[in-house]
């Protein structure tokens, strides 16, 4: 893999249908048949993808008779959802700062309403 | 003391950010308009903001930069348009990541909306953020800017006092 994990990873599930299979994964584990069922695909696109994600260590299988059975696996999205959350804090801290700085400018003009 | 609620929509790839604060919606709309307002609380802490240009009309750009004052690590540069205007309840902008010639980075352009909805002198300032496609996200970070403001971050995490950083990471 080139360049760091998680931006082969953010690459990886930017793909369309791969980002549709992800999102359908996230409300619970799925037969590649519910998947071709809910995401109008063709199996063999199905599979791909799914082949692709799991190389990337982004999905586990389990198997259940003939079913092959995905699931999203925690940790990779856990790390992109954190990602995403170092603006949150950002925000946070900068609303705190802007809160203060009210506050300041408030006493300096005597306490106005 | 009032608390700031952040709210994630990773399918709209959307941040929102709520909080009230005790002023009335006019001194917040000052706060966020004038660059000798906006550069005293924009930046993170130890950070310095400078405002090279804020021109708060559609169209209008605001550029600036951030610094560390301890020197340790890049100035950032921040280029944002302004599309909607309406004082003093809507303001919305794309902000961007710059580079050293003030052209916006691919990839990087974040659409902010700022809400401020006031009663009593208190206000409701509601943000929302909406990041770029994932693949240009993607790319972004390729440029090993986003990259570098991950790095300003977890600097940044330091002085905020590291307040669940280690929670949720170590589990194998």
């Amino acid at each position: 893999m080139s360049g760091s994990p998680l931006q082969t990873r953010l690459s990886l599930v930017a793909e369309g249908t791969r980002f549709r299979i992800v999102e359908r994964l996230r409300e619970g584990e799925c037969s590649v048949g519910d998947l071709v069922d809910h995401l109008d695909l063709d199996q063999p696109q199905v599979s791909r993808h799914l082949k692709i994600l799991h190389d990337a260590n982004l999905v586990a299988v389990r198997r259940e008779g003939q079913r092959r059975i995905y699931s999203l696996k925690p940790n990779p999205f856990r790390e992109l959802s954190e990602w995403f959350d170092t603006f949150g804090r950002v925000w946070e801290e900068r609303m705190d700062a802007l809160d203060e700085y009210l506050q300041d400018t408030n006493d300096e003009q005597g306490g106005d309403k | 003391m009032n608390q700031t609620r952040v709210t994630k929509r990773p399918e709209s790839r959307e941040l929102i950010i709520e909080r009230l604060v005790s002023a009335p919606r006019e001194r917040v709309w000052v706060a966020w308009t004038e660059p000798e307002h906006i550069a005293r609380w924009w930046g993170p802490f130890a950070w310095t903001t400078t405002v090279h240009e804020m021109e708060v009309r559609p169209g209008g750009r605001w550029r600036y930069t951030l610094a560390p004052d301890d020197g340790m690590g890049d100035t950032v540069r921040g280029l944002a348009v302004y599309d909607q205007v309406d004082a003093p309840t809507r303001l919305t902008y794309v902000d961007h990541f710059a580079d050293s010639a003030w052209e916006p980075v691919t990839g990087s352009a974040v659409n902010t909306t700022v809400g401020l909805d006031g009663n009593n002198g208190t206000t409701k300032v509601t943000i929302t953020t909406r990041f770029s496609r994932p693949e240009d996200l993607a790319r972004a970070e390729q440029m090993g800017l986003v990259e570098g403001l991950g790095e300003a971050l977890v600097r940044l995490g330091r002085f905020c006092g590291e307040r669940e950083s280690t929670q949720e990471t170590k589990e194998k």
